[in-house]
């Protein structure tokens, strides 16, 4: 079921057995969870089903420390959210993403990747992934022609992406929820307070408004925001009438440990003979993969996790680093210039036939794992936007670790390269320099916010737990990347899904509905 | 078949560039030299002159202490178990190198020079080379 919240009456209550506030992959993949169940769920969108440029102006905020994309274009506010133009990468975390790495502060999950497998097999099914089979073994069983680089597997291994179509969850959901009898989905409800009972240990109410100036507010038994990281944290933040430090924030977490991960042009790869290196170059609908350090390794150097992609240098060293290309306020024009960048970079038709897809230098592009960091934060501004909530601050900052991750992976790989005799790599500029900790001025982000609401058992670490529940609060939950206690090294919408899915269990469980 | 105007512009440009970029990708590794002293080989395939000069003056300047000609050679000539070598050709340096490279990078005897991930022969080849080529 479908209702226009600009439509209710002023001071309208809405009420359920369970309040999602987000219709994005996580608050989708929650409700979807609970259709044709006895409950009455109420899935609240601040935007409609299309872009609207007033909706974005609601995410408008500030950026400190690293640069970054202008906040208002960098996640989409629409019922289906940023799956709207993602591109559809998929991976699973790696297992040592979840496990607690005595040389990173505040590293490791409350549970494994093994935990995590049956829930990223459900996640498959609404991304239309098909299989959750992630072994290149297997791929070659497919195709003998996806041949690794003759690397020490023991250093590195091909670490394999999968593609969703990509599914857009706005197209491919709105009918199924529209249609749900017990769905109720409210567009144009934008929620800005969360109010909770006298000692704050459990909430009772959820204020939600829109641009028609009306009020109201959704009751429910139990209440999951499933907002991105930025919007998470500052509706936790802004909901401060009881709570002066803001709403499950009595140990000031909530906002800290923003991650996102740093993509940086970091290398030059130069092979002796052409070669196609087709398992690194596919495209949608297959595989592809990329360089991975084993655990072992980043264990032994004491760093991070990244990875590395490829692509043929003749083109990629046209195309300017994402942070220079997406400096809009809408995402639509940022979308556009960088698919200019990559047409302008395009080989030209004879180039083409004289390559034949062969080449004998690829671009190196670390996707990096950022590193719990409490300084790393999001913050409320004094400005208000149109509905009267406090705008968001980002303070995007690293530690040295990242820089020296970086550097070091690319040591180890020009040393396994050599090893393997197939040529050599050269560092860029921006890592050349031992003593320089700072990132790259080319350092771009890949939309991926996480951290802010973490997930810790202890709740001086984190602000909910391992169930995502709220710290101290009975019947609140998140569902959002914002619960990554770590990032990992991969996109996250896989895992975003896997953990909203494994959320919605928690609750069935706990509403007895199994 | 009859092949239209424009595939056949195509295929003579390409053509030509077939013939010619082999022609000058040649030409850029044969000038280098033939020494083996200071011709690093994997280098060569995709480096020029003046990007091996720019490495070698870059190892010069961070180890000074090899700064030599004589010191170079007699490094480059010690082989990897540290005894002076007794080549005696090009053929057999050549060799007796491209062990070493293989050494050098198997027990983590890299540099980084000018951003290139090297061994350390290797950097001392382009050091060789920009001191001498």
């Amino acid at each position: 079921m479908h209702t226009d919240a600009r439509s209710l009456d002023d001071h309208s209550t809405i009420e359920g057995d369970i309040c999602i506030i987000g219709a994005g992959a996580a608050g989708i993949s929650v409700a979807l969870e609970w259709i044709l169940s006895p409950y009455r769920i109420i899935l609240l969108e601040g935007g409609g089903f299309e872009y609207e440029a007033r909706m974005q102006e609601l995410y408008r905020g500030k950026t400190t420390g690293q640069p970054y994309y202008p906040l208002q274009s960098a996640r989409l506010h629409y019922f289906g959210g940023t799956t709207g133009h993602w591109g559809g990468m998929c991976s699973v975390f790696d297992p040592v993403a979840f496990k607690k790495r005595d040389w990173i502060s505040d590293s490791g999950w409350p549970f494994t990747q093994e935990h995590m497998m049956p829930y990223y097999e459900r996640a498959h099914s609404n991304l239309d992934l098909g299989t959750c089979d992630f072994s290149l073994p297997s791929w070659q069983k497919k195709d003998p022609s996806l041949v690794p680089l003759p690397l020490n597997k023991n250093v590195f291994w091909s670490k394999l992406w999968r593609y969703s179509p990509p599914t857009r969850f706005g197209e491919k959901y709105k009918d199924l929820i529209i249609d749900s009898k017990n769905i109720h989905l409210y567009t144009y409800a934008n929620a800005v307070d969360i109010k909770a009972n006298d000692n704050l240990s459990s909430v009772s109410e959820v204020t939600i408004k829109n641009y028609t100036g009306k009020t109201h507010k959704v009751i429910a038994k139990h209440f999951v925001m499933a907002c991105c990281s930025i919007q998470n944290a500052r509706l936790l933040l802004a909901s401060n009438t009881q709570a002066p430090q803001g709403l499950g924030n009595d140990r000031d977490v909530v906002g800290r440990y923003f991650m996102e991960h740093a993509e940086v042009n970091s290398g030059e790869l130069w092979l002796n003979e052409k070669s196609s290196l087709k398992l690194y170059m596919l495209q949608p609908p297959k595989v592809k993969a990329e360089l991975a350090m084993t655990a072992k390794k980043q264990a032994e150097f004491k760093i991070a996790n990244g990875i590395i992609g490829l692509s043929p240098l003749v083109t990629a060293r046209k195309i300017p680093p994402f942070i220079k290309t997406w400096a809009k306020d809408d995402p639509r024009e940022n979308l556009k210039d960088i698919s200019a960048a990559y047409e302008n970079a395009k080989e030209s038709k004879i180039s083409r036939f004289l390559n034949s897809k062969m080449y004998n230098s690829f671009e190196l592009v670390t996707r990096l794992e950022q590193v719990p960091n409490p300084s790393s934060r999001v913050t409320l501004d004094t400005a208000k936007d149109e509905l009267g909530m406090p705008r968001a601050i980002l303070n995007w900052q690293f530690t040295p670790l990242e820089k020296r991750t970086l550097r070091k992976i690319f040591e180890v790989l020009g040393q396994e390269v050599g090893i393997a005799g197939i040529g050599r790599v050269r560092l860029l500029e921006c890592l050349r320099d031992e003593k320089d900790e700072s990132m790259p001025d080319n350092t771009s982000g890949g939309w991926h916010h996480m951290g802010t609401t973490r997930m810790s058992s202890d709740p001086h670490k984190g602000v909910v737990d391992a169930n995502c529940k709220v710290h101290g609060i009975d019947n609140l939950y998140i569902a959002s990347s914002s619960c990554f206690p770590n990032g990992g090294a991969v996109n996250p919408t896989l895992t975003i899904v896997a953990l909203s899915i494994r959320l919605a269990d928690h609750l069935k469980e706990k509403m007895k509905f199994v | 078949m009859i092949m239209n105007r424009r595939t056949f512009l195509i295929a003579g440009v390409a053509a030509t560039a077939a013939i010619t970029i082999p022609i000058l990708k040649c030409r850029s590794h044969t000038f280098l030299t033939d020494n083996p002293l200071m011709r690093p080989l994997v280098l060569a395939n995709f480096c020029d002159a003046k990007t091996i000069r720019e490495i070698g003056d870059s190892y010069r300047a961070q180890v000074p202490a090899e700064n030599r000609l004589e010191k170079l050679r007699e490094l480059l000539l010690t082989d990897e178990q540290g005894r002076k070598s007794d080549a005696p050709n090009d053929d057999s340096i050549s060799e007796m190198l491209n062990k070493k490279v293989n050494c050098e990078f198997k027990e983590g005897k890299i540099v980084v020079e000018d951003g290139w991930v090297l061994s350390k022969t290797e950097a001392r080849q382009c050091a060789l080379y920009s001191l001498e080529g």
